[in-house]
């Protein structure tokens, strides 16, 4: 009776949580199937359900080439992320050099720097560089982050030094011990730092709205801007656009879930 | 000709100086362990040895090749860690071939030479598996086999029986032996295991504080420890230690005017401040007199061969090692040993004190026969 109760007491509350955590993206998908009519009704299911919403969309702006963009600029900033990160920590963590801490404090200080600070910066030097309107452009600036590099110079510390130091014994260079023993068994903080960067670059706005004008170059998320309009929004197109634009991140967490979640707990992630 | 030769080797990690202007010969084939107290210094050398840990001065010489500044894959050097090290990701085969695969060696020669070392160390049936489904000592021959397969000019081992039970240990111990017999290859074995130290050395290194306090065989460095750290930390039970000074004729008086070897006479100045080392298993009980101090039992430990018996006296503590079955007093008791057995230390910094003339090493001192509460 006891342990009935305060499973009870756990899970009453974990069940409401959830509820409201799904709400949004039931009512997002709901109203995404609903027609003009419909729009502003709070019934649960549209009584009568259709796609013209996503037809619409789709006829509208090039959403499968914004959703491309998008899927290729996210796998390319978390592949660098991941690669400058891996880089920068087996530095930091494995190579005694004057100044170390002093990088390492000031990569974690480069953390606090707000992006509205580097954005004009930034912007000039991609105008420059002629990155304008390129899926490159939105990469570059983001190649690097104090945050990869954080977490992955935590997990290095943790990484088993006689590894490397047996592998430096078999006659490996620093970037083979990098690539053949420390990658294949810093697996777990790796994905889990990808998927992370991946799912926060799929989500970013500000840098690709200022740094993309054509419709076809620029990402998702200033997709759906597009069905928001001085004369109103298009409740119904900005639904099926952002259930679009969220799809390949929920395929991706569908597929991944288990791995996602153990990854995340086995190399402390929250 | 693969001798290594350590010259003015000194290592400093920021203020903190743990290897101090360090010469050391090591001859080719030779068998040298290094032992020492944690903290001393001993796997930091090792390490400069293998060129994992660069030197702060100093030149490293293997085989007459000056290679202070060569990458650790480039010295010609194995090495067995203590915590076997083994790449998780990789099987047993896997990772025994990872130094040939570096060295581009062919992956039919390597899988050849894996089956060979495979079969020397009884690894044959475990090629395929991956580290953690591998006992500790299995772990430990797939570290030796990881070693042994670039057929290195040296082996360098980290403490690498540490982590097994006691068993396992003696039998590994063996086969490392029976393994630097067969192959001839020079080996530096770094341990804080006295006994790994003793039985498996040609010649022994003992470390304190970043230093070298003596070089020798180990039954030199039983027999004669050179200073007073070396006596103490060679030898279980350790070594008794008497505080004792020099009289005018040069023999050591120790409190309460007690001549504990009133035959040696060494060469020190009246008055020098010293401590009379004598081994657990050279001192005798005997009745007590008025000359003597005398000790009261207090705990014995049984340990099957012998019984070691901790007895306490008036500004000094005892051991002694008595024989298995030898009757062990039950109330107070004087002690005596030969003369020759006694090793004197300078209080002032622990170094040997020369005798002014011989003696003879051992003269009769036997365990009492009789029951020795009745002393």
């Amino acid at each position: 009776m006891k342990a009935d109760a305060r499973r009870l007491s756990v899970h009453v509350p974990m069940i409401v949580l959830s509820l409201l955590a799904v709400f949004p993206v039931w009512w997002m998908v709901v109203t995404s199937l609903k027609p003009e009519n419909e729009i502003f009704s709070t019934r649960l299911w549209p009584a009568s359900p259709s796609l013209e919403n996503y037809a619409y969309v789709l006829d509208a702006i090039p959403m499968i080439r914004i959703l491309w963009n998008t899927f290729a600029m996210a796998a390319a900033t978390a592949t660098a992320q991941v690669l400058t990160g891996l880089c920068a920590a087996y530095a930091l963590t494995r190579w005694r050099f004057r100044g170390a801490s002093v990088a390492q404090g000031l990569i974690a200080l480069s953390w606090l720097v707000p992006f509205q600070l580097t954005m004009i910066p930034n912007y000039v030097l991609a105008t420059q560089l002629g990155l304008l309107n390129t899926i490159a452009g939105l990469v570059i600036p983001n190649a690097a982050a104090a945050f990869a590099v954080l977490v992955l110079t935590n997990a290095m510390r943790s990484f088993p030094k006689d590894l490397i130091d047996a592998a430096r014994m078999d006659g490996a260079g620093h970037f083979r011990v990098l690539c053949e023993v420390v990658v294949p068994n810093l697996r777990a903080p790796l994905a889990s730092l990808g998927v992370l960067v991946f799912i926060s670059a799929w989500n970013e706005y500000f840098w690709p709205l200022l740094l993309t004008r054509r419709i076809e170059d620029t990402v998702v998320q200033i997709g759906l801007q597009m069905f928001m309009t001085q004369e109103g929004n298009q409740w119904g197109a900005l639904m099926a656009a952002a259930t679009l634009a969220s799809l390949p991140i929920l395929l991706l967490y569908l597929v991944l879930h288990r791995q996602i979640i153990e990854s995340f707990m086995r190399s402390g992630i929250r | 000709m693969t001798g290594i030769e350590l010259t003015g080797i000194r290592k400093r990690f920021g203020e903190t100086e743990v290897v101090k202007d360090l010469d050391l010969s090591i001859a080719e084939r030779e068998f040298l362990v290094i032992l020492g107290p944690s903290g001393c210094g001993k796997s930091t050398l090792l390490r400069m040895i293998a060129g994992l840990e660069d030197v702060t001065q100093g030149r490293i010489a293997i085989g007459a090749q000056d290679v202070t500044w060569t990458q650790p894959g480039q010295r010609g050097c194995a090495m067995v860690f203590q915590n076997y090290a083994l790449y998780p990701h990789m099987s047993v085969a896997g990772n025994m071939a990872y130094g040939l695969k570096v060295a581009g060696v062919p992956r039919r020669e390597r899988s050849e030479r894996v089956a060979r070392i495979a079969a020397t160390l009884e690894l044959g049936a475990l090629l395929d598996r991956k580290p953690h489904e591998l006992s500790g000592g299995q772990r430990q021959r797939v570290a030796m086999g990881r070693a042994m397969i670039r057929s290195p000019r040296v082996f360098l081992f980290d403490e690498p029986l540490s982590n097994l039970d006691a068993k396992l240990r003696a039998q590994l111990r063996l086969e490392i032996k029976r393994l630097h017999r067969d192959l001839g290859t020079t080996s530096i074995f770094v341990t804080h295991d006295q006994l790994e130290a003793m039985t498996m050395a040609d010649r022994m290194v003992v470390m304190n504080a970043g230093r070298i306090e003596q070089v020798g065989t180990p039954q030199e460095i039983y027999r004669q420890p050179a200073t007073r750290f070396v006596a103490g930390f060679i030898g279980a039970p350790a070594i008794n230690m008497f505080p004792a000074l020099i009289d005018e004729d040069g023999r050591a008086m120790a409190p309460g005017g007690w001549y504990p070897c009133p035959d040696a006479v060494w060469a020190l100045a009246p008055g020098t401040a010293v401590e009379l080392g004598v081994r657990p298993a050279d001192v005798v009980a005997a009745a007590s007199d008025a000359c003597r101090p005398s000790f009261t039992p207090d705990i014995s430990e049984d340990v099957g061969t012998e019984v070691h018996l901790h007895a306490h006296g008036a500004g000094f503590d005892l051991t002694l090692s008595v024989p298995a079955g030898a009757p062990l007093p039950t109330r107070s008791f004087a002690i005596s040993f030969p003369s020759g057995v006694a090793h004197c230390f300078l209080k002032e910094n622990g170094q040997r004190a020369a005798l002014r003339h011989s003696i003879p090493e051992r003269t009769e001192a036997t365990w009492p026969e009789t029951s020795l509460s009745s002393i």
